[in-house]
């Protein structure tokens, strides 16, 4: 496990911007997966909620349901399973700003000191939309919260990904100073993320590509990734990039998800015609 | 969540058995792999230590290093794995020899978790000769995990044993257990020797209890050509597959998509 500066993990993003490759991190709660990100040097990792529930084969927007743990708990006890299993790759934590019982600030040093090297707002309620998003938003504990905390910790010199849903969050989110943006590729089906679906692939792709501009025309220097999306093949991460002209992309755990379980499914599939000679 | 009473799930894997198809079992240690394990429709599923420490990225090995309480994460793998599980049984992964905790109150244990049956894992077997006889000696050895497998069966619960050598199968067999896994562990060994010695193993189970089944542990043989051999010389009745199961394939597929992305330009 090594702890990396908010400058050093800017300056490996701004090499890969400039030398036209491809900037990939990725959602897991699963240590299998941690690993071999950090073997195939992904750029960094985050874990959070949603990414231990889909590691625990529930679907990842139960985690923002009352169940499982406060998301902040359940982030502190899987960090051991995450931070030592990889070497060269900043972690990043999901923290849950709302947390009514939490001390903030004490908690962030705490993520800061056994090992996390920067922050995101995961869980969000940015891509909260109907009445219920609005009573989030109207007591307060909303998506402006997510902002004043990234915002706190920018100033802080903490290293912060900032999830953004719209083009007025993107702004918000600019404003704030968040170290990266990560702006929302709405799926097109496996709704199992909760949040509202795009008809298909390009007009969630035309959503995308338009924070993406907002953010440029914000800030010429903001590094831009898209996550999220339904995003079934190489192909599709391919054009997710051409469309926004994103500088990466966060692969959520629905995409590690999908390939173990494929693995395991093509493996005993295999094995499905073996028979047998005893009697 | 669904329990399996032991005459239900021994009646489907002698079904099995009788249709000349293949027992198929894996080990799960996270709910993305006992999903995906239930979802290929193997025949039961094993949740134990090494399991665990595998979907962490950590090798099983490290199962019998003075790092983990086994027997402790027993709770924590029930509440990942059993509430998803509709059809798969998931048979509890017990270590015997715990000095800390009685092996038939952890029996108890598990039927109540929810688990449709017990295995010794962790097991002397896996510390190979030299140790394994210095335990021994000490009084933790074999014996203590037969005679939990043997409470097990008396108590009607479905019952797995990991067997290391020919003797540890017999005794394995003996004590009643449903399957017995014959494990052969060798770096050296040719391919042709360690199915002569699985068979070994087979036979002495065959002798001992012909109810019993006879699963062989897959590895070194993972292909379904090697393993279609390895049944037909051992006269086994299917295979148990850890990490080639649940691990190596999703080890190497993570390797497949991450590598593909982080080669894209932009």
């Amino acid at each position: 496990m090594n702890r990396f500066e908010t400058n050093e993990i800017k300056q490996r993003l701004r090499n890969k911007i400039n030398s036209k490759k491809i900037i990939f991190g990725i959602n897991t709660g699963l240590g299998m997966v941690a690993k071999k990100a950090d073997e195939a040097r992904v750029d960094f990792i985050i874990t959070d909620k949603e990414s231990i529930f889909a590691a625990d084969g529930r679907i990842p927007a139960m985690a923002r349901a009352g169940y499982g743990g406060d998301c902040n708990e359940v982030v502190l006890e899987a960090a051991p399973k995450i931070l030592e299993r990889v070497e060269k790759t900043p972690v990043i934590a999901g923290f849950g700003i709302a947390e009514p019982y939490t001390n903030v600030d004490r908690l962030t040093d705490k993520f800061l000191k056994i090992g996390f090297s920067g922050v995101t707002n995961i869980p969000t309620s940015g891509g909260w939309v109907g009445p219920y998003g609005d009573g989030i938003r109207d007591a307060g504990v909303g998506y402006s919260a997510e902002l004043s905390y990234i915002e706190k910790c920018s100033k802080r010199g903490i290293f912060t990904i900032g999830y953004c849903f719209t083009e007025e969050q993107v702004k918000q989110m600019c404003a704030a100073g968040a170290s990266v943006l990560s702006l929302y590729v709405p799926k097109t089906k496996n709704e199992s993320h909760g949040w509202k679906a795009a008809e298909s692939m390009d007009q969630a792709l035309e959503t995308a590509a338009k924070l993406c501009e907002t953010a440029r025309k914000e800030n010429s220097e903001a590094i831009i990734l898209c996550s999220g999306g339904t995003m079934e093949s190489i192909s599709d991460i391919k054009r997710c990039m051409e469309t926004t002209k994103a500088h990466g992309f966060i692969g959520d755990e629905i995409i590690s998800c999908a390939k173990i379980e494929d693995s395991i499914k093509k493996a005993v599939g295999a094995y499905k015609s073996l028979r047998l000679s005893v009697k | 969540m669904r329990q399996f009473k032991r005459e239900e799930l021994i009646d489907n894997l002698k079904k099995k058995v009788n249709d000349k198809k293949a027992v198929i079992a894996c080990g799960a240690g996270t709910g993305i792999t006992a999903k995906a394990a239930e979802g290929s429709e193997v025949d039961f599923i094993i949740a134990d230590i090494t399991a665990s420490l595998r979907s962490e990225g950590i090798t099983s090995h490290a199962a019998i290093l003075p790092y983990y309480d086994s027997n402790g994460r027993l709770g924590v793998i029930a509440k990942k794995l059993l509430p998803i599980m509709k059809k798969t049984p998931v048979i509890a992964g017990i270590g015997a020899t715990d000095p800390y905790r009685d092996a038939d109150s952890m029996i108890d244990e598990a039927a109540e978790l929810g688990f449709s049956g017990i295995i010794n894992a962790p097991t002397i077997g896996m510390y190979g000769t030299e140790l394994r006889g210095e335990m021994e000696h000490c009084g933790y050895g074999l014996d203590k995990e037969v005679m939990m497998i043997q409470k097990a069966a008396k108590k009607g619960l479905f019952t797995v044993a990991n067997a290391f050598t020919k003797n540890d199968a017999e005794a394995m067999a003996k004590a009643d257990a449903d399957v017995v896994i014959v494990n052969y562990k060798s770096s050296s060994d040719s391919a042709k020797n360690v199915l002569k010695e699985l068979k070994k193993m087979a036979d002495a189970v065959k002798n001992a209890n012909v109810k019993t089944l006879i699963l062989l542990q897959c590895c070194p043989f993972t292909s379904s050509e090697e393993l279609q051999h390895a049944l037909e010389i051992t006269g086994a009745h299917g295979f148990f597959g850890g990490s080639a199961i649940e691990c190596v394939p999703a080890e190497k597929a993570l390797d497949g998509i991450f590598a593909d992305i982080m080669g894209l330009q932009v």
